[in-house]
């Protein structure tokens, strides 16, 4: 019970306290930021990140936090920076691969920094969940030099929260935090504290000096950044969200468990007493903490979820005298998210498990189009046509790469339909098919319709307009917001001054599929950018547009 | 390690089933009820694209000391399963002396369903899968199977289905009716609580009635833990 009291001492409010609450990482980091004092939050909606700003929208009062959906990730980005910039508290949540589109943005802001506390929170998912690929947003902290947080449950989501923007203030450095899928998901006691207000003015400085960064100007900055690494570093290590937990045997400190993150609550959960545990609550962490840490130790595991980030460094630090077991060790799963069962083999070698009868293969359960989509018909009629190029996109849509149908070439990123198709097209590929949702085509789509328009290319663009973000949950999109001031846009006269040759609105239900192949197939036979339009709204996020749920489950 | 004398350490629930099914709103109850008894408790809300057809799964643990939202290989102390197929896949999450509670009729994965209406009889089909489901649930030797649809057709409302089961696994979750109840009564608009609380009582009675097949884990508020009774 002793260990017990020294683990709890920072965070982890038990479930009993009076006023505590189960709440989701994201959930956490909302209610975080608006106990901070913000003035304004925006994103753009991509799991496992999207709760942060939907509940944001549900609590938040307009007056005082504007709240926003983005165009897209550097959009989002560049508004919470500006307002930043200004003097007041910012938040801009994202998932991983969001942050590549922001990067540019993200990374140029570095230097020069912000005068409000700004936090970029970044949903990582390990185990590509909902996602392309299991990028870790360490790396984009090694190459920005930001303050990176990254909590271990719900509790340390909503201090981290608070304290991103007490530190982000007082480096002039925004500050990354860290969720991954199962901190995001995770839903743990919550004790929330006493309100601060935040800033309340305003004030748009006008300071080229620090602002404009031309390269004389860069260089400066940069070096300015260097030097507040160290400070940085020494303010993470002696803050409470550090924990050294001594080995429960004070002869034998040959074991440690360095951790981060989701990390620390399983070597929390796990791990015997007589393993010394360090938790290393972000980056930069001092390097001769690191150190320290690995010299004292026989060995060492690196509990971590993403890539072998701290295991890394601790190799490059071990000599002969410590073994640094983990990932690169071949001990725990090269990527991804962390196993139970390989950390117990860890602690305990191979015995720990039972002995338990063969489990059954049965059959899977694919995600599939709602019953009664228009896109069934769509992806139907796709499949009847024959030596067609089909590079598709990110949404819904990307459910008819999927059987039944199987129509898609390839998915890489948002808006890379169009890219692709342009490289198609100047190859001379004569029948080249795009397929994009509405949504990602104000996010990455219009830039890659002008360079088609730009060289006249020969492609069809099949624009699904479904008027929603669907696939993350029915988030709005600008011809269809709810916001009566910002829904002045109108999908086809954009397309029509985007200049494509052509653009074609067509209601799936009534052309059916047959009515649609015509079309495709027709399109294929003109030359220049023809958009074929799909207007059909979602079903699943417009209210009774689908039959009740009818209930087809098989009972004796 | 002797857990007679001692407090219970932990209890680990995983819940199994449907998009749409209200998996989300039981682990909340279970959860709620449970945190007017042990200082941690988790819960996890994973959800991904439940929306269409896929499956979902929940957890909720409780324990006297810090633990996460995560249940690794061979530590559910219960699988409440909505659906006895994914009642099924949640098998290997179960401890040994676990107890599974399951709905025992199956929804046939859609795509399955498809190549049965091309090559032969999908009522057949799935009939047969659905035999071959109960068969390995029936492996376990602490499982209470049962229709909570027809249950839930005799208080008039599918809806209920969801507190059908959970009633049904509620002499497992080592939790007093009472919290349950308290804790539908936070959750749940005010005017769902008394049909619901009622479909939460005849998910009880009836696998009550089936005692015969499944061991219930005693309840516990502050006495100790004996395990496997
Ligand atoms: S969520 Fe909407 S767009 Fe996506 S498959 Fe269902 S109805 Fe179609």
């Amino acid at each position: 019970m002793k260990m017990a009291s020294v683990l709890e001492r920072n965070h982890s409010a038990p479930a009993t306290a009076a006023g505590s609450e189960i709440l989701s990482g994201d959930h956490a980091v909302a209610w975080g930021a608006l106990d901070a004092g913000i003035a304004f939050a925006s994103s753009y909606p991509g799991t496992p990140a999207t709760d942060i700003v939907e509940i944001l929208h549900r609590v938040a009062d307009p007056a005082r936090v504007k709240v926003r959906w983005s165009i897209n990730e550097k959009v989002a980005y560049e508004s919470a920076l500006a307002v930043a910039i200004g003097g007041l508290r910012a938040l801009a949540a994202m998932k991983q691969v969001g942050l590549n589109v922001a990067s540019d943005a993200f990374l140029n802001s570095c230097p020069a920094g912000i005068n409000g506390g700004l936090v970029l929170v970044v949903g990582d998912e390990p185990e590509c969940h909902s996602s392309q690929n299991k990028q870790d947003t360490r790396w984009y902290r090694e190459m920005s030099g930001a303050l990176l947080l990254e909590p271990a449950d719900s509790q340390e989501a909503y201090d981290m929260a608070r304290a991103a923007f007490d530190w982000s203030e007082r480096f002039l450095i925004p500050v990354i935090l860290r969720l991954t899928t199962r901190t995001a998901y995770g839903c743990s006691p919550v004790l929330r504290r006493k309100p601060v207000k935040g800033p309340s003015v305003f004030a748009w400085p006008k300071n080229p000096e620090r602002f404009f960064i031309v390269p004389s100007v860069s260089r400066k900055l940069f070096k300015s950044l260097l030097e507040r690494q160290r400070e940085m570093s020494q303010v993470l290590e002696a803050s409470a969200f550090t924990l050294r937990k001594p080995s429960a045997h004070s002869a034998r400190r040959t074991s440690g468990i360095l951790c981060t993150g989701l990390g620390y609550a399983l070597a929390r959960e796990l791990a015997p007493p007589h393993w010394s545990i360090l938790k290393v609550p972000g980056e930069p962490f001092p390097e001769a903490a690191l150190a320290k840490f690995v010299r004292d130790h026989a060995e060492i595991l690196v509990l971590e979820e993403g890539d072998a980030f701290l295991e890394r460094k601790a190799r490059l630090i071990a000599s002969d005298t410590c073994r640094v077991r983990g990932r690169i060790s071949g001990e725990l799963t090269h990527f991804g998210e962390l196993h139970k069962e390989e950390i117990r083999h860890v602690f305990h070698g191979a015995a720990s498990d039972p002995t338990q009868p063969p489990w059954p293969t049965l059959p899977p359960r694919l995600p599939e189009i709602c019953k009664p989509c228009g896109y069934h018909k769509v992806f139907e009629a796709i499949k009847q046509i024959k030596d067609v190029a089909t590079p598709s996109d990110i949404g819904c849509n990307s459910l008819g790469g999927l059987p039944p149908y199987s129509v898609m070439d390839g998915v890489w990123a948002m808006g890379s339909s169009i890219g692709v198709a342009c490289g198609l097209a100047a190859m001379g590929h004569k029948r080249v098919l795009a397929i994009i949702g509405d949504s990602t085509f104000y996010h990455a789509g219009i830039p890659p319709l002008l360079e088609a328009v730009q060289n006249a290319y020969c492609m069809t663009v099949l624009l699904l307009d479904n008027g929603t973000a669907a696939m993350t949950g029915g988030q709005p999109v600008p011809h269809k917001s709810n916001d009566p001031q910002t829904s002045k846009v109108d999908l086809v006269r954009l397309i029509h001054a985007l200049g494509a040759d052509s653009c074609l609105p067509f209601d799936p239900h009534v052309l059916g599929v047959s009515g649609i192949r015509q079309l495709i197939e027709a399109s294929f036979e003109r030359s220049g950018v023809k958009v074929l339009l799909y207007r059909s709204q979602c079903g699943l996020y417009s209210p009774g547009y689908f039959p009740a749920r009818t209930e087809t489950s098989v009972s004796a | 390690m002797n857990l007679r004398n001692g407090p219970m350490p932990g209890f680990s629930v995983l819940l199994a089933g449907l998009g749409g099914q209200g998996i989300m709103l039981l682990a909340k109850v279970i959860a709620s009820a449970a945190a007017r008894h042990f200082p941690y408790v988790c819960r996890s809300e994973f959800r991904g694209l439940s929306q269409r057809g896929g499956a979902v799964q929940a957890c909720v643990r409780y324990s006297r000391k810090p633990i996460t939202a995560i249940i690794g290989v061979g530590e559910a102390d219960l699988v409440l399963g909505l659906d006895a197929l994914e009642s099924a896949r949640a098998l290997p999450a179960l401890k040994p002396n676990g107890r599974v509670v399951s709905h025992d009729g199956i929804l046939p994965p859609h795509h399955l369903w498809r190549t049965w209406q091309d090559t032969s009889d999908p009522e057949y089909e799935s009939t047969k899968l659905r035999e071959q489901t109960l068969a390995h649930l029936n492996r376990i030797s602490q499982v209470c199977l049962l229709d909570a649809g027809s249950l839930a057709q005799r208080l008039g409302n599918h809806r209920v289905f969801n507190f059908i089961m959970l009633g049904a696994a509620s002499h497992h979750l080592r939790l007093p009716a009472e919290s349950l109840h308290g804790a539908m009564g936070d959750l749940l608009s005010s005017t769902l609580v008394a049909l619901n609380i009622q479909a939460l009582k005849l998910g009880r009675r009836t696998s009550h009635e089936r005692r015969a097949s499944i061991t219930p884990f005693p309840v516990h508020e502050h006495t100790p833990w004996v395990r496997g009774a």
